[in-house]
């Protein structure tokens, strides 16, 4: 199962990555979105995987079997942080759209 | 001054100089005189001389002309130092990125090819954890997974809402590895932010321009192309194999017992919550999330103040094409006037979407009180009615939301800040360093026994932050759509015409989003 | 009420980042016109942060109180909970942030605060960010206070709006957020071998780490030294930092000077703490600081030569003061780390004032406004931005371009390295020291690269020399027949006193050093820090949240 969530991540990491070095300004921020999701389950994965020991105490819970509760906090202001950047990144991506005319990242196209 | 410069520096090996006017008649006093008669005896012999010089060159060095050679010598370092940095260095974003992207790939990469190459230190090997074996229904939901995320990158470029249909698919996938992990906190949150991001990126996807595939039939600038995109690829690979060895290589790991223990013991009894993430987040590492709800209030601001003078580009100022073809469908018909089809597209459910507005706020509160001991929590309610709000949107229309609001965005970002970091400053009175919470369990006549936690008003300030802060965003997006665009008015008329042209078209007259 | 300032005393190393926040949110609630009430809180903050800072810096430096101070969060010992470490190097580091920032707002009530809606906000917000960054002893808060004030630049970069700001912030975004990812990921390989986030934690894991782990530990910390060589500006991942520079606004620009220092201050941070944890980690990766650090330096000035116009000098002025930095760090020496840190004080203070004046002494040359694209009705066309454009208000002495030319030519001196001001010493201290420290210094390199060092370092400052020569006879006496330009005395005022300042650094070298020497000291051994953040490594912390 670890293998699955690696290469899971490895092919949002590839999409990301690919997508972020292209030059039309809604690739990037898809790219954006690609990379951050794989980043988010990267920290996630730190712990060990655990199916089923979610970090909720309740009557019984086996405490031994939860699992790590720390990357998940991560992850928490991990996604709030990105969500932030994606919509900056959008507007900013729109303002330039208008002022440059073009969704090109350089505001220009580039010169052959 | 000089002194105490030098002092600090040299310290003890200062040398003892005095700086005086006036030393006596020593040996340099006495050279430099010497000098000074030389000097004065060559002038008087060669007087003559320089007082019947033709030209303004000096004798013997002519020649050279020193302010030419420096200027020379200036522009040409000049010019150097412009062709070295243009060519160590770049404007463009593209290289700017595939280098930081390099750099990070090669710092991953770099101590294990060391090892590799001079076989010193540790290599690249599995660790001695077991694997946990593999459910066939995790496998194909990656398998999806893996599917939306190529597509969204294949499609960017030419189907932008296909890209961000995929994309928002691939989050579902990543929501529901996260349910599989046991994080289902995790999972709340990143529907529900999926949810908003994919509205926030609908309602720009109207200002961008169209792309249509072109026939570029130039053979060298299409090699060129095709040659940029596989280098992209290979560095795209290369990047996502090494995020995924290194994931592997620290998921097989032993378990190191680290600070989360900690946690798990003390979130009753310390923090006073049973959901142990939710009391990490407001009560242990409490000051991480003030930072991120800062965060979020900052590019809120920021947003607000980048949209206040979005000026879009000109072709799409008017109506879109598919408000065009909706118009004239209306216009066509006979018992049918301009804005009908847009009212009757989804009759129903808009009148259900606009009836869950109380029941999308009673959700919300409840996500938010039932955060500190169950999945929830100040975020994700404050997600959720902001999500209460992008309905009414979208079930009845922008100027219908706009007439009715009652948020003041600002105010609320405000208020949470300013709430959040109170509850913080509430522990200073009881001698106690800044986010110190308390619990207790209270006895109220009808509840019976409820337990409080400070920790709750802290994500309170949370949740009107979030509110303030989406909504904010929401609202200075969505009315890019609403307004009516003036005419920039033409040469003539700025050349003296009396009155100015008529208003244009207004744009986007929506009863949906954007 | 002394019991409550004495409580307040406690927490004196919270302050930086509080009072900032609180003036930022309470603003949030005032109206966008308040702009006199807006002004007065804004100033009061950050004077009050200031205040904080030397405070702090008061109670650090005396050798009888300990001499690093821990405040904990939430009551939680580290390594749980999040603690903020106000040792020597953070509070020079939030002094000097909180000095440049409160003349910087000052500057910037004179007019450029109106050129967009919520300027004090985000600046203060940026302010906060600076100082939580510095004082923060957690490796995931620093990443949220990076987050912080990568957001507020991100804003205050965009502030006035303009397609040559968007198009500078479009690229500056980007290219942080990658730079936040690699963030992100170094710290999570960081803690799955670990298991902690705690700065001296980390330290004192790393020497139990096994020999089979510590590749993998070595791969997260270059993912995270990626990161900071972007934000320090290190060649060749600072090419946006000219063209963002330039186009901000200048107090914008100026508070902008402080940023690269967070990724050099971060490096030496970790370094310093990383090093002496055993031999594995000693000095891994100096030689990747000292050669990409020379290379930033010479690209840096070879960028300034080439630079047509004074703002954009400035920025690669910038590149090449972190270059330099960051070339000196590598050798771990701790003499060297004290010239460095007095280098550092006196850069910053420098370029921020030289992106003050370049605005001032530009204004004469206005360019027309340009075409702009399709006008709403509704936009936002406050008196407020009308009034700004094209209009100039100020007094014009007759002595203005006479003080003007003199504070550049002190600026030009200071940031050339030349006597008799604080440049000269500060470069004298750490390339005397580089020389004598060769030998054992640099540990993975020969002798000779020290002077290397020496002669690239000095070849900057040359070139430097260069370039502000040729850019103050442009501005100040070729052009001597156009109009003075007109100063308001909030923009005279902050610009005068952090030359005052540039020069009391001089005047006051000795004490300044001897604070260095100790900084340098404490980051080269630091057994006080670990000490202090760690009370008792062996036995777990008892929780102290039980009310």
């Amino acid at each position: 199962m670890e293998v699955v969530l690696a290469l899971g991540i490895g092919v949002l990491s590839a999409a990301g990555v690919y997508l972020v070095l292209r030059p039309r300004t809604f690739q990037v921020i898809i790219g954006m979105s690609l990379l951050t999701y794989a980043v988010n389950l990267f920290i996630l994965s730190m712990g060990s995987l655990v199916i089923g020991g979610a970090p909720v105490l309740a009557e019984g819970a086996d405490v031994s079997k939860f699992a790590d509760p720390l990357p998940q906090s991560l992850v928490l202001t991990s996604i709030v942080i990105s969500f932030s950047m994606t919509a900056l990144f959008l507007v900013i991506l729109l303002a330039a759209r208008g002022l440059t005319g073009t969704d090109h990242v350089d505001g220009e196209e580039a010169r052959p | 001054m000089l002194k105490s410069g030098a002092l600090a520096v040299l310290g003890a090996e200062t040398p003892n100089v005095q700086l005086e006017l006036w030393h006596g008649f020593t040996p340099a006093f006495l050279l430099s005189l010497v000098a000074m008669a030389l000097g004065f005896g060559l002038y008087i012999a060669l007087y003559h001389r320089l007082a019947n010089r033709t030209s303004t060159d000096r004798p013997w060095a002519g020649r050279v002309r020193g302010r030419r050679t420096f200027n020379d010598v200036m522009a040409s370092l000049e010019l150097a130092s412009a062709t070295i940095v243009r060519f160590f260095g770049t404007v463009r974003l593209q290289p700017q990125l595939f280098l930081v992207v390099t750099a990070a790939a090669a710092a991953g990469a770099a101590p294990f090819v060391y090892q590799a190459i001079t076989k010193q230190g540790s290599p690249l090997t599995l660790g001695p954890a077991p694997l946990t074996p593999v459910s066939w229904s995790f496998l194909v939901l990656w398998l999806f997974g893996v599917v939306f995320a190529v597509g969204a990158a294949y499609l960017a470029k030419f189907h932008r809402v296909a890209s961000l249909i995929f994309t928002s698919a691939a989050g579902l996938v990543v929501c529901a590895t996260f349910v599989w992990l046991s994080a289902p906190d995790l999972a709340v949150t990143q529907l529900l932010v999926e949810i908003v991001t994919t509205v926030l990126l609908l309602l720009g996807l109207r200002w961008l321009p169209r792309r249509s595939a072109l026939s570029v039939t130039d053979r060298a600038v299409r090699t060129r192309a095709n040659l940029r995109r596989g280098r992209d690829l290979a560095l795209a690979l290369v990047a996502g194999a090494g995020m995924a060895v290194l994931a592997l290589a620290a998921m097989t790991r032993p378990n190191v017992s680290g600070i989360s223990e900690f946690f798990v013991t003390n979130a009753l009894s310390g923090g006073g919550g049973h959901n142990i993430v939710n009391v990490i987040l407001v009560d242990f590492r409490g000051f991480d999330t003030l930072g991120e709800i800062t965060v979020l209030g900052i590019v809120a601001l920021t947003v607000f103040a980048l949209l206040r003078r979005f000026r879009p580009a000109r072709e799409v100022v008017g109506s879109t094409r598919q408000q065009q073809r909706q118009d004239a469908y209306d216009e066509a018909l006979s018992g049918r006037s301009v804005g009908d089809t847009a009212t009757d597209y989804l009759f129903v459910p808009r009148i259900v979407m606009h009836l869950l507005f109380p029941i999308v706020t009673l959700f919300a509160l409840h996500l938010f009180l039932r955060g500190h001991d169950h999945p929830g929590g100040g975020f994700a309610a404050g997600i959720t009615m902001a999500i209460a709000f992008i309905l009414q949107y979208m079930a009845r229309g922008t100027r219908w939301v706009e007439e009715r609001l009652r948020v003041l965005p600002l105010r609320w970002i405000g208020l949470g800040l300013l709430l959040a970091v109170a509850t913080g400053a509430g522990s200073w009175f009881f001698g106690r360093p800044f986010l110190t919470s308390a619990h207790e369990t209270v006895e109220l006549p009808v509840l019976g026994s409820v337990p409080l936690a400070s920790a709750t008003l802290f994500d309170l300030g949370v949740f009107a932050l979030v509110i303030g802060a989406t909504i904010l965003m929401l609202i200075a997006l969505a009315h890019q759509s609403i307004r009516s665009a003036r005419q920039a008015p033409t040469a003539e008329e700025l050349a003296g015409a009396t009155s100015d042209a008529p208003a244009a078209k207004p744009g986007a007259d929506a009863e949906g989003v954007g | 009420m002394t019991g409550l300032l004495e409580s307040l005393g406690q927490h004196l190393t919270i302050l930086p980042i509080l009072l900032p926040l609180v003036a930022g949110a309470t603003m949030l609630l005032l109206h966008e016109r308040q702009r006199r009430a807006k002004g007065i809180i804004s100033i009061l903050a950050a004077a009050a942060s200031v205040a904080a800072a030397t405070s702090l810096l008061l109670t650090v430096n005396d050798p009888l109180t300990s001499e690093v101070v821990v405040y904990r969060l939430g009551d939680w010992g580290a390594p749980f909970g999040i603690v903020l470490v106000a040792d020597r190097l953070s509070v020079l580091m939030v002094l000097v942030t909180n000095v440049l920032g409160a003349t910087a707002m000052a500057y910037a009530l004179g007019r450029w605060a109106t050129l967009g809606p919520r300027f004090h906000t985000l600046y203060l917000l940026l302010l906060m960010g600076l100082s939580g960054a510095f004082l923060t002893g957690d490796l995931f808060n620093l990443y949220v206070f990076f987050e912080v004030l990568l957001a507020a630049s991100y804003g205050l970069l965009l502030h006035g709006s303009g397609k040559r700001r968007v198009k500078a912030g479009l690229h500056y975004v980007a290219i942080n957020l990658t730079g936040s990812l690699a963030f992100l990921v170094g710290i999570a390989v960081v803690y799955a071998l670990l298991g902690t986030l705690n700065m001296a934690d980390i330290a004192v894991q790393a020497t139990l780490l096994g020999p089979a782990d510590l590749s993998l530990l070595k791969a997260g910390l270059g993912l995270l030294g990626v990161a900071f060589f972007v934000k320090s500006g290190a060649w060749p991942l600072s090419f946006w930092l000219p063209t963002t520079y330039s186009a901000a606004a200048a107090p914008v620009a100026a508070i902008f000077a402080v940023m690269t220092k967070v990724g050099v201050y971060v490096i030496l941070r970790l370094a310093t703490l990383l090093w002496p944890a055993g031999q594995a980690l000693e000095f891994y990766g100096s030689s990747w600081l000292l050669y990409l650090g020379l290379a930033t330096v010479i690209y840096g000035s070879f960028g300034v030569i080439a630079s047509t116009e004074l703002p954009r000098a400035a920025g690669y002025l910038t590149l090449v003061s972190s270059g330099t930095l960051l070339a000196v760090i590598a050798s771990g020496d701790v003499a060297v780390i004290s010239g460095a840190l007095y280098y550092l004080v006196g850069s910053t203070l420098g370029i921020g004032v030289l992106f003050l004046l370049c605005e001032l002494v530009s204004r004469g040359h206005a360019e027309a406004p340009a075409a702009v694209g399709p006008v709403f009705s509704d936009d936002f066309e406050t008196a407020l931005a009308s009034e700004f454009e094209g209009v100039e208000r100020g007094v014009t002495l007759p002595l203005t371009t006479t003080l003007l030319s003199t504070a550049f030519f002190l600026i030009a001196i200071q940031l050339t390295g030349l006597p008799p001001l604080s440049g000269f010493v500060a470069k004298f201290a750490m390339l005397s020291a580089v020389i004598t420290s060769g030998a054992n210094g640099y540990a993975n390199a020969p002798g000779a690269l020290a002077w290397w060092v020496l002669g690239v370092i000095v070849a900057s400052g040359f070139a430097a020399l260069i370039a502000l020569t040729r850019h103050g006879v442009k501005q100040f006496w070729a052009g001597a027949d156009t109009t003075p330009t007109a100063v308001r005395p909030f923009e005279a005022l902050p610009v005068a006193l952090l030359l005052v300042l540039l020069v009391a650094l001089t005047a006051f070298a000795q004490p300044i050093m001897r604070y260095t020497a100790a900084t340098g000291a404490g980051l080269r051994s630091p057994v006080q820090y670990l000490s202090s953040v760690l009370p008792n490594p062996e036995a777990p912390a008892t929780p102290e949240g039980e009310h």
